[in-house]
């Protein structure tokens, strides 16, 4: 029985084995139709359907009918009335019992060769204020149930058809990969079962019993970098095959399966989680699909605290880099965990005129950002060099990190530098109506008082302003006039300021009047 | 008359027309967005992909346009400090003004891009920050707490100092906010909600010390679930993150029901506002050429897919025939041939000197090449028996194919479709 099959399969297909252990091989042939086939059919009762949409919804059915047989090849799905899944319509459907929100659709399965295998009863208005479904829903929906048909679990999440959900969410569907590999097993196995009932072999009916250890895995604190692996003990206390299959959430984590574990046996599933380019809190799930038709589904979720490898840690603790003339010199610490070393081979600069240096470096610091007090640290001081030719303002900067690591050839690291009279390069109104409209930005020079002379636009539809604040700094106030044409704004403001270093400063104004 | 048209559309479409009152002990519906992280867009290259705030932006739309509701956002604004973080909030805090969001809590996403873009941020935003972690500001005018509907809405973070540090501001203790916040909301007959920009168990030790909380609204990498958390009678509702689903809870007037996540699927048309607010920033990154300012080493020598072609005729037939080989086509057509966080992956070498710089230029470095799988080839190229090339196995795929840009990516499917 393969894992990731859908416990409606799971309870068919066991009743089919304890037939068959029976020697009922006619009551077990009779069951056995209830299970996929290849071929298969589909009776369709759009008599609910307003006529206007019929056609559209037709479309729709159709539409997953062909994802399937294109994703399967070798499978048939014909229209037939008294077909093995049958597709009607209500106006509106309940919540189901653990739910608020109105079913969009509900599913049943049956074992009696009266009624349709696989009965979906699609409700034409959805959502607690019902409103009228789209064909991309009716796909769905037959799409989930051409799925249920071939024994498939529900996803946890909309990425293949049996993701489906009661919510007006237009997500189109399709076929899932694992979806194809599920189905594809499903078949296998009732050729399995179809070969035993036509030579009437007694089967002793089977059952495996998943029972696993925990539903938290807890890495505690784990390096950057390092795998984190887990082990999970499955024990299967059945007496069939136990078979296992992981979903996850997360490109990060990865699930050791399929796995087999025998009956009273004890399997272990390898649990990897990939920390590159993680850092701080860690908090994921993953499902456990099994054959098990008592817990066919089990939630395990993931909990730990990934240390990082590196931090680079600023002397002037946190916050934009403030450079001055008389220092235009700044040490960065670049901390490597010890616990997993390696070394840095050379840094660039990227962003701004600079230069860095770096050097074999051990101290004591704090690390704010995550909240360790200071303590012996081990690494690299890195110097970073500005150029005095060239006032940044406020700027971006980037350290290209060159390092002998096989994971992490370069690392890069972005801060913010500031030098000189700093005013943004541009301010931006956004999208605005014709009226008129006010900003402002704010222009300042740590720990070096200056005066602004004067500002001025380059356009008559917009006036500027300047008011001192109490820390030392200016706001300078934007305000856009209505006359101000329909249309793209792109204007300068130019700042006169009393440092003969930096005495002109243009502000680029942006926006777009509609 | 074209035009005006045009003029009544954005009168009914534009800045919070739509959004009704939410008034005191009324039915309202809570909608919850936040840690976008600078996913402005999902990356387009599997279907279906989910987010975007685009959808995320019509979709609280056509919420609003039931009923009332207070939309909250909790931080997590930008993905990274730099320019284009700066110029992605800018459009966020753009598409969010566009609904009229109620309360933004300040974190230090936003904090770390520096003042002149908060203030940004802030006005474009439609004032919308709050934080209850600093002390009142000269500089950044946020609220600290908003009344909104039947609720009193403060934010808050787990590393206040941490805030107030990258702020250049002064930090305020935790615990004395939120009974602050809860006193306040108690004495004005309103009920306290709490953006919590920290992780689900201290979301949950909060709710334990301050059970008249209604609701939290806390940090996630996880996707959200069809099920709301409760602690007590507070409900822990999170947005996740990336922007992939729209969250929401109808408050009834006593208690929250009917919890949602609607994932935001490409079905869900994208909103005229956020639209051109996403445009404009992609012209932005065009126009300031961020491309070309990306940071690069020396360390790796590549060779261009062409040189590649002689010796391996068979590989270079199918690679022709992939979507490998037309990579850097499909980002062209979207527009976004000039983006940074997309360029990468449909391109050779895009962080090394010796890599893709334009197609003009480096036209053999164009599209997912050779070396994008089995890494630099120029010393393979010089002599390609002593230096052997790189096998490629599945850790090259997950380099590009991770989950949040490939959903669907399964080895043995996509290895058959470049086999070679």
């Amino acid at each position: 029985m393969p894992a990731g099959s859908s416990p409606g399969f799971q309870a068919t297909a066991y009743k089919v084995e304890e037939m068959l252990g029976e020697s009922k091989f006619d009551e077990a042939r009779e069951l056995l139709k209830r299970l996929p086939a290849e071929s298969f059919s589909l009776d369709w009762d759009d008599s609910g359907v307003p006529v206007e949409l019929r056609a559209r919804y037709a479309m729709a059915r159709d539409g997953a009918i062909a994802d399937w047989t294109k994703a399967i090849p070798g499978l048939q799905i014909l229209l037939k009335v008294k077909g093995t899944i049958k597709v009607s319509f209500k106006q509106t459907l309940p919540p189901a019992p653990d739910r608020v929100i109105p079913a969009g659709a509900v599913f049943f399965t049956s074992d009696s060769a009266a009624e349709p295998r696989i009965e979906a009863v699609i409700a034409l208005k959805r959502d607690t204020q019902p409103t009228l479904i789209d064909p991309r829903h009716v796909q769905n929906e037959v799409g989930y149930a051409i799925g249920s048909f071939l024994g498939i679990a529900n996803l946890p999440r909309p990425v293949g058809y049996m993701g489906r959900m009661d919510q007006t969410s237009l997500l189109q569907l399709r076929v899932n990969p694992r979806e194809i590999e599920v189905a594809r097993e499903n078949l296998a196995f009732v050729t399995i079962l179809k070969t035993a009932v036509e030579k009437k072999i007694p089967l002793s009916p089977t059952k495996p019993q998943m029972f696993i250890d925990r539903s938290i895995l807890d890495g505690q604190e784990v390096p950057q970098d390092e795998p984190m692996n887990f082990s999970l003990e499955v024990t299967n206390r059945g007496n069939a095959t136990l078979k296992l299959r992981g979903f996850t959430e997360c490109g990060c984590i990865h699930v050791g399966a399929p796995l087999s574990v025998e009956p009273g046996q004890s399997g272990l599933i390898q649990v990897t989680v990939d920390t590159n380019g993680l850092a701080g809190p860690f908090h994921k799930v993953f499902v456990i699909y099994s054959n098990d038709p008592e817990n066919s589904e089990q939630i395990v979720k993931i909990k730990a605290w990934v240390t990082p490898r590196y931090r680079l840690l600023q002397e002037s603790g946190a916050g934009a880099v403030v450079l001055s003339e008389d220092n235009l010199k700044q040490n960065f610490f670049f901390v490597v965990d010890q616990k997993r070393p390696f070394n840095v081979t050379g840094v660039k600069v990227n962003g701004i005129k600079a230069i860095a240096e770096f050097e074999p470096w051990e101290g004591t610091m704090p690390d704010p950002a995550i909240e360790e007090p200071a303590k012996p640290r081990k690494g690299y001081k890195l110097t970073l060099l500005a150029s005095p030719t060239e006032h940044i303002r406020r700027s971006p900067m980037t350290f290209a990190i060159s390092t002998d690591s096989k994971t992490m050839p370069i690392i890069y690291e972005t801060m913010y530098v500031q030098w000189g009279i700093s005013a943004p390069a541009d301010v931006n109104f956004g999208e605005i109506p014709k009226a008129q409209t006010g900003l402002y930005f704010l222009v300042s020079q740590p720990g070096k008082p200056f005066k602004i002379r004067s500002v001025e636009s380059d356009t008559d539809v917009i006036k500027t302003s300047v008011e001192p604040m109490k820390n030392g700094d200016y706001r300078v106030i934007v305000t856009l006039l209505a006359i101000v044409p329909v249309g793209r704004i792109d204007a300068n403001i130019t700042i006169k300021t009393d440092d003969p270093k930096q005495p002109v400063i243009k502000v680029r104004v942006l926006g777009i009047v509609r | 008359m074209k035009a005006l048209l045009f003029g009544i559309a954005l009168a009914i479409f534009g800045v919070g027309v739509l959004r009704q009152p939410a008034a005191k002990n009324k039915v309202v519906t809570l909608v919850i967005g936040g840690d976008v992280l600078g996913y402005l867009a999902p990356c387009g290259c599997t279907k279906p992909m989910e987010g975007g705030i685009r959808r995320w932006t019509a979709a609280v739309r056509t919420i609003q346009a039931q009923g009332p509701t207070v939309v909250v956002v909790n931080g997590g604004v930008p993905g990274g400090k730099g320019r284009q973080n700066e110029l992605k909030s800018e459009a966020l805090a753009e598409s969010y003004k566009a609904v009229s969001i109620n309360a933004l809590n300040l974190t230090l996403h936003e904090t770390e891009l520096g003042r002149d873009v908060l203030v940004s941020i802030q006005r474009l935003s439609g004032n919308a920050f709050t934080t209850m972690s600093l002390e009142p500001s000269e500089t950044l005018d946020a609220s600290a707490m908003v009344e909104s509907g039947p609720f009193l809405i403060g934010g808050a973070v787990s590393n206040p100092q941490l805030l107030a540090a990258t702020a250049g501001e002064r930090a305020r203790e935790t615990e004395a906010a939120i009974n602050e916040l809860t006193s306040d909301a108690e004495s004005r007959g309103l009920k306290p909600i709490l953006l919590w920009h920290g992780d689900e168990p201290s979301a949950r030790e909060l709710a334990k010390k301050h059970p008249s909380l209604v609701a939290i609204v806390f940090s996630s990498s996880s996707i959200p679930r069809g099920k709301p958390l409760q602690e007590g009678n507070t409900w822990l509702l999170t947005p996740g993150e990336k922007c992939r689903a729209l969250v929401s809870a109808r408050w009834d007037g006593v208690q929250f029901t009917d919890y949602r996540t609607v994932p935001l699927g490409p079905e869900i048309s994208d909103d005229e506002v956020a639209s051109r607010a996403y445009s404009r920033y992609l012209d932005r990154v065009g126009s300031e050429e961020l491309l070309m300012k990306l940071p690069r080493s020396g360390d790796k020598q590549f060779a261009g897919s062409a040189k590649c072609f002689s010796c391996h005729e068979k590989a270079t037939k199918v690679w022709k025939n992939s979507e490998h080989g037309k990579a850097l086509a499909t980002l062209e057509d979207d527009g976004h041939d000039k983006d940074p966080d997309c360029v990468g992956c449909h391109v050779v070498g895009l962080d090394s000197d010796s890599g893709f710089m334009t197609r003009a230029k480096t036209p053999t470095m164009a599209n997912v090449g050779c070396e994008s799988c089995h890494g630099p080839g120029a010393e393979h190229v010089k002599s390609p028996t002593e230096n052997r090339f790189g096998r490629a196995g599945i850790e090259a795929c997950m380099k590009c194919h991770v989950v949040d840009h490939s959903p669907n990516f399964d080895f043995s499917s996509y290895w058959d479709k470049i086999r070679h």
